[in-house]
């Protein structure tokens, strides 16, 4: 062979073995066999994303050669074992639910959870199709801490606005058009009248949560429906300015606590202690004509034929709008990997299959909730339209609802007693003025002025 | 004649005897004894002088702060609200519990056929663990779905809200607790009952005394070591209440069922991660129970003689 013909061959071996590597085929040859054998435990709250993603773990566990196992725990068991478990040494799990305000900033602080834009960026970690810019950006951002610019601590599995729930046979029975109710004054009339029609039947007008430790965090959203346009500080929420001073006396915040305390008088017997299983199985149950300020996710179980007895009769509204604004609040669970697992890598790609395209249009139909851009558009026409169009309105309106700050919780809980004695009936300067002097003690106490 | 060429130990010698080896084995338990309890002890002692607060990122290290962790509580007006709540809740469960413990073991004591049988019934509810109680009666007092105001309304009472009112959630927990642990009230004084001599009372139906005179003024004196002892058994253990609270109300409506134990919870591990403080409200509710421990072991020595 001449030397030219040589060349010409070297030369058009290297040009299709160049070709050959550039080509996106081979990206299916991502590894997920990497952490064969390996065992990684997961930690889920019950929830309607848990129970779909359960069903589909012998899928992972075939693909990659993984063991999983999943521990689901009602949601007030969850709190305390989550804790727990990321403040010791030895973390009973790898991989868990991860709440950002509840949990996340704590565990941030100490060192409890691991960044994981490491792993997002390592091809040898993360499967080309993984697509992690799909995610809603907002959605992400709500995972960064401590602030919007920081590493990402977790990575979202659901999404959810807060919104409004009613039985459409019930206000159709009563002549109430809702596509007139503008006002939270219209929606206020009409509960009155379906209070007046129903009540004696074992149906309340209103659901929502009482004594949740999570009710705060609803109640953001009632707070931001009068705030208007305000600049507030995210984490801080409306509740603190710069200087830490408290705002409870705020005449939108204490607005914002007295439609919520309103509206519990709306309740049935009980709502004091309702949580969000509570107010969603009793809409469900046909115990309640109207949910308010709860989540989106709930459109899933109401719509589902097994766990609901108002299939067809479910209508969907965003918040009405106040003299001062209009605007409601958005939140997500996301999937955390604990820093001191001893399986990362394993963990990772757990998590990675769990928030994958694949994974996020299978949850995404049970939760309403999917947060991939991908998933949104391919089921959002399968949802009910009412929905869509609430939902889509509602998070035009919403601003991300988390609140963490050092004594966050207590605050939360001193807010949950003040909304308590305002549905009691007490004075609301009153009530209001002693928050604003509890919330003064726990800055000076948790030294967050600096 | 050679004496014995091993001496056996003399008396003063403490090694080797029998004293010696009493102590020595001894020792396995009061290791085991040490490590599960007084180095918890010590160490929760030690945290309640530090400033240990999870909430700031504080999880790897503690700061030493003295007395303030105990000063700070003195001011803490939801620390004492729950102390309140806790000896009403305690007062009015003791009484309830003295009162129907004693009345079934009087009348297991005095059924002949079948006893056993009641007996089995009475002291079922201690089998089961305490958070199943709640959660069992979280049920049963719901205002609209419950068994307990349905019952109710057959007789047409309306719907009450006894987890809901502040009025009636101490009362609901009383009732709850009652149910669950009365039989421990009957089975002690039952015991006591059964090891009197019956001779006293027959003397005393001789001399012509009815029922209720031969109670009051024989058997009752007569089984009086009994019931304190089951008071103050009872009674450390209904300050020490948790899981009732935790189950069924979580502290609510606005903390009227709020308890000791759950205020340390929701303090340190169940909520604000104030573990330094939370540990220093331990040692003071203990030290609450210490004292009323001591008062009630006091009274039951001032009681006439026997």
């Amino acid at each position: 062979m001449s030397l030219r013909t040589w060349l010409i061959r070297a030369a058009s071996v290297l040009a299709a073995a160049i070709s050959v590597s550039a080509s996106p085929a081979l990206a299916d040859d991502f590894n997920w066999k990497q952490a064969q054998g390996q065992t990684v435990r997961v930690l889920l709250n019950s929830h309607p994303w848990q129970e779909t993603l359960e069903k589909r773990i012998p899928e992972f566990e075939a693909l990659t050669g993984i063991k999983v196992e999943v521990s689901s725990l009602a949601e007030a068991t969850f709190w305390d074992r989550v804790t727990l478990g990321l403040s010791s040494n030895e973390p009973p799990f790898d991989v868990f639910m991860l709440s950002p305000n509840q949990t996340g900033y704590t565990g941030y602080q100490n060192g409890w959870i691991e960044p994981l834009d490491g792993y997002i960026k390592d091809a040898s970690k993360t499967d080309a199709a993984y697509d992690f810019e799909d995610i809603y950006k907002y959605t992400v951002d709500g995972f960064r801490l401590p602030t919007a610019d920081g590493k990402v601590y977790g990575i979202p599995i659901s999404l959810e606005t807060y919104m409004i729930f009613y039985r459409t046979d019930l206000f159709a029975e009563q002549g109430i058009d809702v596509s007139a109710l503008g006002t939270v004054d219209d929606w206020l009339g009409a509960l009155e009248k379906v209070n007046a029609a129903y009540k004696d039947k074992g149906i309340a007008a209103v659901s929502i949560r009482g004594q949740d430790p999570t009710m705060p965090d609803e109640l953001l959203a009632a707070v931001n429906n009068y705030w208007g346009d305000r600049p507030f500080m995210a984490q801080r929420m409306f509740y603190f300015d710069e200087n830490w001073k408290p705002r409870f006396t705020d005449p939108a915040v204490m607005k914002g606590f007295e439609l919520w305390a309103k509206l519990l008088n709306f309740g049935p017997p009980g709502v004091e202690n309702f949580t969000w299983y509570e107010v969603s199985n009793t809409f469900a149950q046909g115990r309640a004509a109207t949910i308010w300020f709860d989540a989106s996710v709930f459109a899933g179980m109401l719509n589902d034929p097994k766990q609901s007895t108002v299939v067809g009769k479910v209508g969907y509204a965003a918040v009405p709008k106040t003299e001062t604004g209009h605007g409601t609040t958005h939140w997500g669970w996301g999937l955390g990997m604990t820093a001191k697992s001893p399986v990362k890598d394993a963990a990772w790609l757990f998590i990675q299959w769990a928030t994958s395209k694949e994974s996020d249009l299978d949850t995404g139909k049970a939760t309403f909730g999917p947060v991939r851009a991908s998933t949104w558009a391919a089921l959002g026409g399968t949802f009910p339209p009412e929905f869509t169009k609430a939902a889509d309105e509602s998070f035009k309106i919403s601003v991300p609802g988390y609140m963490y700050f050092d004594g966050a919780r207590e605050v939360a809980d001193r807010i949950i007693d003040a909304v308590m004695r305002l549905k009691a009936g007490e004075d609301p300067d009153a009530v209001m003025g002693q928050l604003n002097d509890q919330a003064a003690k726990i800055v000076e106490a948790n030294h967050l002025k600096k | 004649m050679q004496p014995a060429t091993f001496a056996l130990p003399s008396r003063r010698s403490f090694f080797g005897s029998r004293a010696f080896y009493g102590y020595l084995f001894t020792v396995p338990g009061l290791l085991v004894a040490g490590a599960l309890i007084l180095y918890p002890l010590l160490f929760g002692l030690y945290v309640s002088l530090n400033d240990w607060n999870w909430a700031s990122g504080q999880s790897a290290q503690m700061t030493f702060v003295g007395l303030r962790n105990y000063i700070d509580l003195v001011h803490d007006e939801l620390f004492w609200n729950a102390l309140l709540n806790t000896f009403y809740f305690t007062g009015a469960a003791l009484v309830v519990e003295m009162m129907l413990g004693t009345a079934c073991a009087l009348l297991l004591n005095s059924v002949a056929a079948g006893s056993a049988f009641f007996r089995t019934i009475l002291i079922f509810p201690l089998m089961i663990s305490d958070i199943v109680a709640a959660i069992m009666w979280k049920m049963l007092l719901d205002p609209s779905l419950g068994f307990v105001n349905y019952l109710l309304s057959l007789v047409g009472i309306g719907s009450i809200n006894w987890l809901s009112d502040s009025h009636l959630v101490i009362p609901a927990i009383v009732l709850i607790d009652a149910w669950w642990q009365t039989g421990v009230i009957t089975l002690i004084i039952l015991a006591g009952l059964q090891s009197l001599p019956e001779e006293p009372r027959e003397i005393a139906r001789v001399d012509g005394a009815n029922a209720w005179q031969i109670f009051v003024h024989v058997t009752l004196p007569a089984i009086t070591p009994f019931l304190w002892t089951a008071a103050i058994f009872r009674a450390i253990d209904l300050l020490r209440v948790f899981a009732i609270v935790w189950g069924t109300t979580g502290g609510g409506p606005a903390r009227a069922s709020q308890v000791a134990q759950h205020y340390i919870y929701a303090q340190g591990i169940g909520g604000y991660l104030h573990i330094g403080y939370s540990t220093s409200l331990a040692v003071t509710f203990a030290a609450f129970i210490c004292i009323t421990v001591v008062i009630l072991l006091g009274l039951s020595r001032k009681g006439p003689a026997e």
